[in-house]
């Protein structure tokens, strides 16, 4: 089963199509410098028809985050808290100033997600599954800590026939029940687009966060590194 | 190319790792199923709910728990009218995590005068 898992993972993380270009190694600059604890996650703001896909992303990115080392907000108690205070819709949050979300829980930085694509296209033989988000941290001054946009697709047609089958394996009973691809893919995106630069000139993913055990070793390297390029 | 292949072979491992459950800072339970089951599954939700508080139960106060779940225990307390219960678990995330310390403690401090 875990060889099973582990190829169809392989497979949707190979159609996986990057739409990051040129490395641009001041990227984490400003990241570096502010280094935040804790992320405020806010509901994701929803491009595309499907309601499942707001919460669907919602639900998926704590645990990113939290492995990832830092304090991620409880989702959905501060759904529940922004809903006291009068934002019922994602987009009213959306455009509410960052520096004020961020002050209301006295948060470092506040994670913005617009889907722009959530989509199942039924051909002939097999449907093809897309995804597409956008993501941006903003500190708690509102100023930019890091972008990302990525998009992935799936098609069973790509494997073979018995991959629906695995799809459905692969995820927790209520997961499956209600979005049998688009989970593994949301995920799929989310820990690309998440993962921890080799580098600084990669360009792609965010540092570790201080809760993490790589956490001084991380950011003695960045200092190594820019203390050479200086 | 070789550039492009790392970010994608830690994303196997990074999302492998998380089907497994190896080398995880915390223990998540099925918080992630919980939230799914809550947002688009009503008929469920008693029984999901009711799992997620005995897994948050069993923690009691400990580290391990991943951040923000003891919290999460709390609102849906709060949701079924349980004050105290709500507030027996805020309480817990506010002595975890100094990062939820100025949320929770206002939030806390409503409650208590609430009762």
């Amino acid at each position: 089963m875990k060889e099973l898992k582990f190829a169809l993972l392989f497979i949707i993380v190979a159609v996986a199509s990057g739409c990051a270009t040129t490395s641009d190694p001041d990227r984490l600059n400003a990241f570096h410098d502010a280094q935040p604890t804790s992320i405020l996650v806010v509901p994701p703001m929803n491009d595309v028809t499907d309601v499942q896909a707001t919460t669907s992303v919602l639900a998926t990115l704590p645990y990113f985050l939290g492995e990832k080392g830092f304090y991620v907000f409880p989702v959905n108690t501060v759904k529940t808290l922004l809903e006291f205070e009068g934002y019922y819709e994602p987009a009213e949050v959306h455009s509410a100033p960052p520096e004020q979300l961020a002050n209301l829980f006295k948060a470092d930085a506040v994670l913005y997600v617009t889907i722009h694509e959530w989509t199942s296209k039924y051909m002939v033989f097999a449907t093809v599954t897309e995804v597409d988000f956008g993501y941006k941290l903003v500190a708690a001054d509102g100023s930019m800590l890091w972008e990302e946009r990525l998009q992935a697709e799936y098609s069973p047609s790509s494997g073979g026939g018995g991959l629906i089958g695995l799809v459905v394996d692969a995820v927790e009973a209520a997961v499956e029940r209600a979005n049998p691809t688009y989970i593994p893919l949301t995920k799929t995106v989310h820990a690309r687009a998440l993962v921890t630069p080799a580098a600084n000139s990669s360009n792609q993913g965010i540092p570790v966060g201080p809760y993490h055990p790589a956490y001084a070793e991380y950011y003695q390297r960045v200092a190594a590194d820019s203390a050479v390029s200086e | 190319m070789n550039k492009r292949l790392i970010p994608l072979a830690m994303a196997v491992v990074f999302v492998t790792g998380c089907a497994t459950g190896n080398n995880q800072l915390y223990d998540w339970g099925e918080y992630e199923q919980t939230l799914f089951v809550v947002y688009h599954e009503p008929e469920y939700k008693e029984q999901a709910l009711n799992n997620y508080l005995t897994f948050v139960r069993e923690h009691n106060g400990e580290g391990t728990l991943a951040p923000g779940l003891y919290a999460e225990a709390g609102t849906f307390l709060l949701e079924q009218g349980d004050v105290s219960g709500a507030v027996a678990f805020y309480k817990m995330e506010y002595e975890r995590w100094p990062e939820s310390q100025p949320m929770l403690g206002i939030l806390i401090e409503n409650l208590e005068a609430q009762q």
